[in-house]
């Protein structure tokens, strides 16, 4: 069964300059135990996505249309209070800047003890027991370490404590919203290794955000492609890295300089993303295609199933 | 191949960052004895991982900071001994361009004052004739000559990165240090950019020490490469020859840990464990035994030099040769 399935979602925020649809209609769904990658350059509206999910889009935004169904129920349907034990029971978020996501003067034992007494009926014991263990699950082991406040350690090391925070309440979704970003290559390695290991052993689903395809195509069995607020490509990760079929992919994929493929120049996709504020009228990416015709000035390309669930949104396939 | 840099045995310590309190907490040993050259016409490769000191050295061959030992030449120059006309040859031709497009450029300053700023200091061409030079270096990053009178606001990362190497190129410098140019760009502007150095280098008769954390734009850029860890060089190696066998543990477990697209020639990755040691406090030994997975008692003990084999140079006493 579908755990999560996402249809015709669209938020915007309403500003001074004018509405800025930061995501304009995406449909997707995602079953138990599966995970999926969500990938796009900054500002295409990824991590409005991430906070739509869980119903958390800041003023002056809103959801504007679409309906979000988990596990069967609409979410956004739901009444605070019940959306409040669904985001700390069922799905849980990992932020980029794990230092924010963390209360600076409770020591990080005490921050993911105090989370388990929320979500959990257990003995204050219990729940430090827990903590520790669930600290030693993410490799936070070291005497001490427990007892000591965010800020005495590392961004690797945070973004662990962060992740035992997430695992805490035992989600059965999990959101990762560029969780490695901020850190060092040999640490992001250390930490996507141990993210992917406990979604594979707790059979969780989840949701991998990043704007490098690199480090995601190897570790989710799905990926979807974001472009000015749409998902513009979506099919197995394998399928979509081998075969990619919309400009943008493809654009994407060889802008990333290889190790493999040493050739120069390395290929590029011209020009910038357009401003969301003022999109072109048909295909968002028009003005950067080497394909684009007439019939993409005029028309929005809609998302499509072109056989064995690769989906693309492009008038030219 | 002359040397357009030369830097040796340099030091340097960060002191007074008290800790919480006021509480003393010692020396911040960002660069621990370093010495490597970049030779004319090279784009010469910076890597390691944050708070190894990368910046701390490009602070200080472009005579931002001044080392707390050893030296720096510049066309065998005394960096820091040098004044007058001297030192202005000097900043004309050693040129920065900055990590962060965003916060590195002058917001009340129109892109045409931003470009003809440097042109006025160092008092070369006057009137039109300036104008025209500045246009010139704005069409070359490929920006239309209308930006001239417009804002860094008005700009898109990518663009202002090209703004500032527009800057950094106005005054036909023989040396540019690029410190993490397009680690705050998305990979297909981040691809423009590299393609727009590597195709200023060979017009302008440009040497670069390129600083990055990323390796695949390393290899992609640089001709030679330094792989400094702690305060220290590791390795020092031709490009190719580094990424096809890399001599130290540490550059190994670097190159291993990139994100790798290609299914097909995927390598057993190895996980470094555990963090980055602080630079107060280095490991004894080689500073790397920590971390290392082939790390022996002699490591723990005894410091390693930079030796050279094959032209290239390690500090290790395992070396994976
Ligand atoms: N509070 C806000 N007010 C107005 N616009 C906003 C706000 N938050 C986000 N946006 C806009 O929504 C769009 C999508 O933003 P989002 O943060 O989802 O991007 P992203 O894909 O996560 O990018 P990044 O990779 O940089 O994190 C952007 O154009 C952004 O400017
Ligand atoms: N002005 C300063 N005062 C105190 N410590 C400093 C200062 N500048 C740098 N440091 C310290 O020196 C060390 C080296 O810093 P540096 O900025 O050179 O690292 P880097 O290799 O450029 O890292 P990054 O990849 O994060 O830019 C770090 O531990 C840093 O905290
Ligand atoms: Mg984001
Ligand atoms: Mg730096």
């Amino acid at each position: 069964m579908d755990l999560l399935k996402v249809s015709n979602l669209s938020t915007s925020f309403f500003t001074d300059a004018g509405e800025v649809k930061a995501v304009r209609g995406i449909s997707f769904f995602l079953n138990e135990g599966k995970s999926l990658g969500l990938v796009g350059e900054s500002g295409c509206g990824k991590s409005v996505t991430a906070l739509s999910l869980i119903n958390l889009v800041p003023y002056p935004g809103r959801i504007i249309a679409g309906n979000i169904f988990y596990r069967g129920k609409d979410l956004l349907q739901l009444e605070s209070k019940n959306m409040l034990d669904v985001r700390g029971k069922e799905i849980a978020m990992i932020f980029q800047e794990p230092l924010t996501a963390f209360n600076p003067v409770f020591s990080i034992g005490s921050q993911v003890q105090e989370a388990i007494l929320t979500h959990q009926k257990v003995s204050k014991k219990e729940a430090l027991n827990k903590a520790s263990k669930l600290l030693e699950d993410v490799g936070i082991s070291q005497e001490g370490v427990i007892e000591n406040y965010p800020h005495q350690l590392s961004g690797g090391m945070r973004q662990r404590a962060m992740i035992a925070m997430a695992l805490s309440c035992d989600p059965s979704l999990l959101i990762a919203d560029e969780p490695t970003t901020a850190l060092d290559v040999t640490i992001q390695a250390q930490v996507l290794e141990l993210i992917s290991e406990i979604q594979k052993k707790r059979n969780m689903s989840m949701i991998l955000i990043t704007h490098d395809l690199g480090i995601v195509a190897d570790r989710v069995e799905y990926l979807a492609i974001m472009y000015c607020g749409k998902i513009v490509e979506y099919s197995l990760a394998k399928e979509l890295i081998s075969k990619p079929l919309h400009p943008y992919t493809s654009g994407l994929i060889d802008s990333i300089p290889d190790i493999s493929r040493r050739e120069k120049p390395l290929r590029t996709i011209k020009g910038a993303v357009p401003s969301l504020l003022n999109l072109p009228k048909g295909c968002s990416f028009c003005d950067r295609c080497f394909m684009v015709d007439s019939l993409c000035r005029l028309q929005e390309p809609q998302l499509r199933d072109i056989g064995a669930g690769h989906m693309v949104a492009c008038h030219r396939v | 191949m002359d040397d357009l840099v030369r830097i040796e045995n340099v030091v340097k310590n960060f002191s007074g960052s008290s800790g919480f309190f006021g509480k003393k907490v010692g020396f911040v040993k960002a660069v621990r004895g370093v010495s490597f050259s970049v030779k004319k016409g090279e784009i010469l490769g910076l890597v390691g991982e944050s708070g190894c000191g990368k910046s701390t050295l490009a602070r200080m061959v472009v005579r931002l900071i001044e080392p707390t030992m050893g030296k720096l030449f510049f066309e065998g120059k005394d960096v820091f001994s040098l004044s007058g006309d001297e030192l202005k040859y000097f900043r004309r031709n050693v040129q920065m361009v900055f990590q962060d497009p965003y916060a590195s450029l002058n917001p009340r300053l129109s892109i045409g004052q931003m470009i003809t700023e440097p042109l006025i200091i160092q008092g070369i061409a006057k009137g039109a004739a300036r104008i025209k030079q500045a246009k010139n270096i704005l069409k070359k990053v490929g920006l239309g000559e209308d930006s001239f009178s417009r804002y860094p606001h008005e700009f898109s990362g990518g663009q202002r990165q090209r703004i500032g190497i527009a800057r950094a190129l106005v005054l036909k410098p023989k040396l540019i240090i690029a410190d993490e140019p397009v680690s705050a760009l998305d990979v297909s502007i981040q691809a423009q950019i590299l393609n727009l150095l590597i195709s200023l280098r060979k017009e302008f008769d440009l040497t670069y020490m390129f600083i990055a954390h990323d390796l695949r734009v390393i290899e992609y850029i640089s001709d030679r490469v330094v792989v400094m860890y702690l305060g220290k060089i590791m390795e020092i190696s031709g490009s190719k020859s580094l990424y096809k066998k890399p001599f130290h543990p540490y550059t190994e477990a670097l190159l291993s840990a990139i994100p790798d697209i290609n299914y097909e020639n995927k390598k057993q990755q190895i996980i470094l464990k555990g963090d980055i040691p602080s630079p107060i406090d280095p490991p004894c030994g080689c500073c790397f035994h920590t971390r290392c997975i082939y790390a022996k008692e002699k490591c723990r003990k005894e410091e390693p030099q930079l030796v050279e084999k094959e032209g290239r140079f390690f500090a290790c006493h395992f070396p994976l040769t």
